[in-house]
């Protein structure tokens, strides 16, 4: 019950109307302007980050904020000089929508890995890494058509009781056009939209996940850096491929914020990242159990069962000190099993020649 | 069949540099880690047997200057996420 809850508002806040708010804002303004709702939407996250789970703005993130800030006015001014210059209006809708896209995508990137795995999938997943795969290729899905089925009755609703006269329009355009859905599934484009940019890519990322290198950091963090490149290749699309209306220099000072912003957050990550080792004692009888119930805790990547002082040894990752805390003391010290918990962080990795 | 030990150490003041290097040296060491908390190094070591482990202790760790105790635990089963 309690996923099919979890797949449902993700379903719908984290994927449909991530997607609809995205195409809506492509439809109505550019796709330079629609680009600003990723780093509103990274934006968000670190205040979230920070008013919620109390991480610190260490003065790389910091800096990254006001960069990727001064990265969507600069954006925002360019979209102003083109409405005034070539008297075309930017739409009040477009730039409601372009929020939209911004804010579901934080929802969609806080609650992505809110699922913790069941006994039997802990079990299953160290027979086979690769049993993550179709799990992820399953939740997505799930995820996806859970929102689709909430989509479909909240569109009827909409079009009864028109508050929003263009959002109704665009339904009544669904409607008319989805009796032709087989002509429009085998079209091209959308082929290489569910394939090309869609399956293929999410098979790399869950590929990436499962074969992620310990040593470095996880892959959670690399997958935050990295969202700052899609405003950029959105930027190159937009601007060099579809000749959008955008002045040279202004396209290199943007790319150039977006670059250190790519930076900064990298030396962010790498700073505050924790990764240490946790001994346990443990009670008699609670070796399995114990072990299970670590591993579904978020943070903890993997356990090893010693014979020596200590039963069993953690690997614990976390972005940040706090998360850290959260983890030893709310989440490990309310398990029942555990006896002692000696903390040993890890400093440095020695790279031997055999890497 | 292999077995994997960890051994956590406890070192000398100024001494954290050189210990590592010389763990680094034996052949059998896989991961070095310099820590903070009751032990400031980890060394895993994967071996064929305890009577190879043995030698490596008795003839390379347990000669390593700047030690001052180690702790050796064997991993009977590893469980990943």
């Amino acid at each position: 019950m309690k996923n099919i809850l979890y797949f449902a508002i993700m379903g719908l806040f984290g994927i449909i109307i991530h997607l609809i708010s995205y195409f809506l804002a492509l439809k109505l303004t550019t796709i330079s302007l629609v680009m600003v709702g990723f780093p509103i939407s990274i934006i968000t996250i670190a205040f979230y980050e920070h008013g919620v789970k109390t991480e610190k703005l260490d003065i790389f993130k910091s800096l990254y904020i006001i960069i990727l800030i001064f990265s969507i006015s600069l954006i925002i001014f360019v979209k102003f000089q083109e409405s005034i210059l070539f008297g075309t209006e930017i739409s009040f809708d477009g730039l409601i929508y372009i929020v939209i896209f911004g804010l579901s995508l934080t929802f969609y990137q806080v609650a992505v890995n809110r699922d913790s795995y069941s006994k039997k999938e802990v079990l299953e997943i160290n027979k086979n890494r690769f049993y993550k795969m179709p799990r992820l290729f399953i939740k997505i899905s799930l995820t996806f058509l859970t929102g689709i089925g909430i989509m479909i009755p909240s569109m009827l609703i909409i079009q009864i009781f028109p508050i929003f006269p263009a959002l109704t329009q665009e339904i009544n355009q669904f409607f008319n056009q989805f009796v032709d859905i087989n002509s429009i599934l085998f079209r091209w484009e959308i082929i290489f939209l569910i394939v090309g940019a869609t399956i293929i890519p999410h098979f790399l990322i869950f590929w990436a996940s499962v074969k992620w290198n310990p040593f470095s950091l996880t892959f959670s963090q690399w997958n935050c850096i990295l969202t700052i490149i899609e405003p950029i290749g959105g930027l190159f699309f937009g601007i060099l491929l579809l000749n959008e209306f955008f002045p040279m220099e202004f396209f290199v000072i943007v790319l150039f914020l977006l670059i250190i912003a790519i930076m900064l957050r990298y030396v962010h990550e790498k700073t505050s990242k924790i990764n240490a080792y946790l001994l346990l004692s443990r009670n008699k009888g609670s070796s399995k159990k114990l072990v299970i119930k670590l591993l579904k805790i978020n943070g903890i990547y993997g356990v090893d069962s010693l014979i020596g002082t200590y039963d069993l040894m953690i690997n614990v990752k976390t972005n940040s000190i706090s998360s850290f805390h959260h983890l030893v003391n709310n989440n490990l010290r309310n398990l029942k099993g555990i006896k002692e918990i000696k903390i040993l962080f890890i400093n440095k990795i020695h790279k031997l020649n055999i890497y | 069949m292999t077995l994997t030990a960890l051994i956590f150490c406890q070192i000398e003041h100024k001494s954290l540099i050189k210990v590592v290097e010389k763990f680094k040296e034996i052949p059998k060491v896989q991961k070095v880690f310099s820590l903070t908390g009751d032990y400031d190094v980890l060394a895993e070591l994967i071996v064929d047997s305890t009577e190879e482990l043995y030698e490596i202790f008795a003839n390379k760790i347990d000669l390593i200057d700047g030690i001052i105790e180690t702790n050796t635990h064997m991993i009977m089963s590893s469980w990943k996420k």
